[in-house]
C-alpha cells in the first residue's frame, strides 16, 4: 500500500470515492425500511382480508412496489448528482470543499487553524479499501462537529493527509524536516512504520477493558437478568400472561445487552493501540472493527485528563485523555483517548515521551491537589434545606388530603435526601483544585476519580461565583472556559479559598504561552 | 485595581427589563389563580399563587437596585474583569490576549434608555459588558479593538522574528 502511495500522485482537484454514494444509500435505505414497515402493514392487512388474488390487492402491491423503486431510485440519482458535482481542492494554505448541486456551496478552511486531522475506516469501507479523512479546526463554532469528512481510496486518503500535514508544518513556520534522505516525507511513514513509541497488548488492553467498567452499567446488567427471572417466576405457566412476559423479556434484554455492549466495547476499541511523539505531533492507531488514526498538533491540546473508575482507583490504575477540539467531538467518539489503564508510574513515563513538554508533575512525586475547604460543606448542606423543606410541605399535605401516600412520600424522599448527603459527603472526600506554577489540577469525582491539568495560557476565560454566605465563610467557587467540544468547554472549579483568586488571575494573566 | 462604576441609566433599564419579565411571569400566575384555582376553591393552589406572586414583586422591587449596586467592571491593558449579580456574584476574567472578536449591541430596551452592550468572545466563549452608555460602550470597543491588534501585531512580529 505504501508503494502505491508513493506512485500516485495527488491531483489538484479530486472527488470522493464513489463508494460514498454506497454509504449515503445505506444509510438512506434503512430509513426508508422503517418507514415503509410502518405504513404499509395497515395496507398489508386490508389486502389480505380481501384476497392476495383481486385485482384490487394486485394494483396497490404494485402501486407500492413501484411507489418504492421511484423514490429509492430518484434518491441515487440525487446522490450521485451530489457526489459528481462535489469537489475537494488544496489551494494554497487552505483546503477547499465545493459543491455545485441545485443548493450550491463552498466551504473554505485554513490550514494553519487545523488541529486535528483523523483517518477512520468502519467494516464496509476495510472490504472496499476506502477510508474517511477528517479534519477539525481549531474553531468554538465548529468544536462540536467535524468540519471537514470526506471519504477517499486509502492509497489517496494517505496523499492528502500527507499534503495537509506538510502544509500545517509549513505554516506553523517549521522546517519541512520530514524530507528523509529517499525525498520521501516522513509524515506519511509514521503511520506506516513499526516503530511506535507506546504500545499495547492484548493483554494491556483487556486489564483496560476490565477497567473502565462502570459499576452503574454492571449493577444495570445484574439487575436486568433478575428483571428477567422474576418476570419468568410470576407468570408461572398462565398462557394468557405469556405475550406480556414476552414484551417484558425483550425490554429487560435490550438493556441487560446495552449494559453487556458498554462493557465489552471497552475491550475492543482500543485494540492494537499504538502511538508515537514525532516533531510537534503525537500519532495514534487503534481500532479492531473500526481502525482510526489521529494526528494531534501538541499546540492544540488544553488540557490533559488522567481517569479513575471505581475498579482503576481499587487496581490503582490510570488512563489518560486529551481535552482539544477534533478528538470525541462526535457522538461514536466518546472520549479523546490517549493512554489505557496503567499504573502512575508507566504513566508518567509514558507521557514523558508523548508529551515531554507537558511537565506535569516530578518523578516520584504523587498528584497534590488541595481538597475543599472544610467550610463548604455548610454551604452543599444548606443547599439541601430547600429540599428538606419541600418534603416536609409535600408529607404535611398528604397527610391532610391523602394519607396513603405519606410512606411511599416518606420513604423515596428520605432515600433521596440520603443519596443527597452522600453526594456531598463524596464530593468534599475526592473534589478539589491546586494552582501551580504552569497548570491548575482540578479533581473531580465519586466513585471513580478525574485529574483535570490545565495549562493557564490555554484558559479563556474564568467565572467564578460566590453569595453571601460564601463570602463570609472566605470561600468560593466557579468554571474555566477552555476551547473544546461541548463536553470539555466548562472545567468546574470546586470551592477553594478566596485568598486564591488573586494568584489564579496573576498566573492566568503572566503564562507565556507555550 | 479601579473598577468603573455604571450610570443611572442602567438602573432604569435593569428595572425595566425585570418587570417586563415580571409582568409576564405574573400575569400567567394571576391567570391561573383567577381561571382555575379561586373557581375551584382549591384554597392551596390559592395560597402557593399569592407566595410566588408576593416573591416576584419584592424582586422585582430589591434585585435590580442590588444588581445595580454590585455590577462594576475594569479594563486595563491585561484583562477585563467584570462583576455582577444578585443573590450569587460573578466575576468574569477575560485575558486581552485571548480575545477573538468584539460586538456592540443595543436591544429595544437598551434604545429606549441610551445603553448598549460590548460583547466579547474568545475560543471559549463569549462574555458581555452591560447597561453601559453608548458613548462609553463605543469607547471600550475602541479600546478593546486597538489591544486585539497590538496583540495581533506583537504576535506577528514574534513569528517574524522567530522565522528570521
Amino acid at each position: 500500500m505504501g508503494n502505491n502511495s508513493q506512485r500516485e500522485a495527488l491531483p489538484e482537484r479530486f472527488r470522493c470515492h464513489p463508494s460514498i454514494i454506497l454509504e449515503d444509500i445505506g444509510a438512506f435505505f434503512i430509513v426508508i425500511m422503517i418507514v415503509i414497515i410502518g405504513n404499509v402493514g395497515d395496507e398489508l392487512g386490508e389486502i389480505q382480508r380481501g384476497g392476495w388474488q383481486s385485482p384490487d390487492a394486485m394494483f396497490t402491491l404494485w402501486l407500492i412496489l413501484g411507489g418504492f423503486i421511484f423514490v429509492f431510485g430518484l434518491f441515487i440519482g440525487i446522490f450521485v448528482r451530489r457526489w459528481s458535482k462535489t469537489f475537494i481542492s488544496i489551494v494554497d494554505n487552505t483546503i477547499v470543499w465545493e459543491k455545485n448541486t441545485l443548493n450550491k456551496k463552498k466551504n473554505t478552511i485554513g490550514i494553519k487553524n487545523i488541529s486535528n486531522v483523523n483517518i477512520e475506516q468502519n467494516i464496509l469501507e476495510m472490504i472496499l479499501g476506502t477510508c474517511k479523512v477528517k479534519l477539525d479546526t481549531n474553531s468554538l463554532s465548529t468544536a462540536d462537529s467535524t468540519d471537514f469528512k470526506i471519504v477517499l481510496k486509502k492509497s489517496r486518503a494517505d496523499l492528502f493527509r500527507k499534503r495537509v500535514m506538510e502544509l500545517m508544518n509549513e505554516a506553523e513556520g517549521e522546517e519541512s524536516s520530514a524530507e528523509t534522505e529517499s525525498g520521501q516525507s516522513s509524515v506519511l511513514d509514521i503511520f506506516e512504520e513499526k516503530n511506535y513509541d507506546v504500545t499495547a497488548s492484548v493483554l494491556d488492553i483487556f486489564f483496560h477493558g476490565l477497567c473502565s467498567i462502570h459499576i452503574f452499567t454492571v449493577v444495570l446488567a445484574i439487575s436486568s437478568v433478575v428483571g428477567i427471572y422474576f418476570t419468568i417466576k410470576n407468570v408461572g405457566g398462565r398462557a394468557g400472561d405469556l405475550l406480556s412476559m414476552l414484551s417484558a423479556i425483550i425490554a429487560i434484554a435490550f438493556v441487560f445487552f446495552s449494559a453487556v455492549y458498554n462493557i465489552a466495547k471497552g475491550f475492543f476499541r482500543y485494540y492494537g493501540f499504538q502511538a508515537k511523539r514525532f516533531q510537534n505531533k503525537i500519532y495514534l492507531r487503534y481500532g479492531l472493527f473500526k481502525k482510526v488514526n489521529y494526528a494531534i498538533p501538541v499546540s492544540k491540546i488544553n488540557a490533559v485528563c488522567l481517569n479513575q473508575t471505581l475498579i482503576a482507583r481499587i487496581c490503582r490504575r490510570y488512563s489518560v485523555e486529551l481535552v482539544n477540539v477534533g478528538m470525541g467531538d462526535e457522538n461514536q467518539e466518546e472520549s479523546s483517548f490517549l493512554l489505557w489503564f496503567n499504573s502512575l508510574e508507566q504513566i508518567r513515563e509514558y507521557l514523558n515521551i508523548l508529551l515531554p513538554e507537558f511537565e506535569m508533575w516530578e518523578a516520584n512525586q504523587k498528584i497534590t491537589c488541595e481538597k475543599q475547604p472544610l467550610s463548604s460543606i455548610f454551604v452543599k448542606l444548606f443547599s439541601t434545606v430547600w429540599y428538606i423543606l419541600l418534603l416536609a410541605g409535600l408529607i404535611w399535605f398528604f397527610n391532610e388530603f391523602e394519607k396513603n401516600f405519606v410512606l411511599p412520600v416518606c420513604i423515596y424522599g428520605g432515600a433521596l435526601l440520603v443519596i443527597m448527603w452522600l453526594n456531598i459527603l463524596l464530593s468534599m472526600l475526592n473534589d478539589g483544585v491546586s494552582f501551580g506554577s504552569k497548570y491548575m489540577i482540578t479533581i473531580y469525582g465519586r466513585f471513580g476519580k478525574t485529574y483535570k491539568w490545565i495549562a493557564y495560557d490555554k484558559v479563556q476565560y474564568v467565572q467564578l461565583k460566590q453569595n453571601i454566605w460564601m463570602k463570609k465563610l472566605g470561600i468560593i467557587k466557579g468554571n474555566v472556559f477552555v476551547l473544546a467540544s461541548l463536553k470539555n468547554r466548562v472545567q468546574n472549579l470546586p470551592f477553594f479559598s478566596t485568598k486564591n483568586v488573586e494568584l489564579l488571575k496573576e498566573r492566568m494573566l503572566n503564562s507565556p504561552e507555550r | 485595581m479601579k473598577y468603573e462604576k455604571l450610570s443611572k441609566r442602567a438602573l432604569g433599564c435593569m428595572y425595566a427589563a425585570t418587570w417586563i419579565g415580571i409582568i409576564i411571569i405574573g400575569g400567567i400566575v394571576a391567570a391561573a389563580n383567577f381561571i382555575f384555582f379561586i373557581p375551584g376553591e382549591l384554597q392551596i393552589a390559592q395560597t402557593i399563587c399569592w407566595c410566588v406572586l408576593g416573591v416576584i414583586l419584592i424582586i422585582g422591587i430589591v434585585s435590580p437596585w442590588f444588581r445595580f449596586h454590585r455590577y462594576c467592571y475594569s479594563i486595563n491593558d491585561e484583562c477585563i474583569d467584570i462583576k455582577e449579580g444578585y443573590i450569587f456574584v460573578e466575576r468574569n476574567i477575560v485575558p486581552i490576549e485571548r480575545l477573538h472578536k468584539l460586538q456592540t449591541n443595543r436591544g429595544p430596551i437598551d434604545q429606549l434608555f441610551g445603553v448598549a452592550k460590548v460583547i466579547v468572545t474568545t475560543a471559549g466563549g463569549d462574555v458581555v459588558i452591560r447597561f453601559l452608555e453608548v458613548q462609553k460602550a463605543e469607547e471600550i470597543a475602541d479600546l478593546l479593538r486597538m489591544r486585539i491588534n497590538e496583540a495581533a501585531r506583537r504576535e506577528k512580529g514574534g513569528e517574524a522574528n522567530g522565522e528570521q
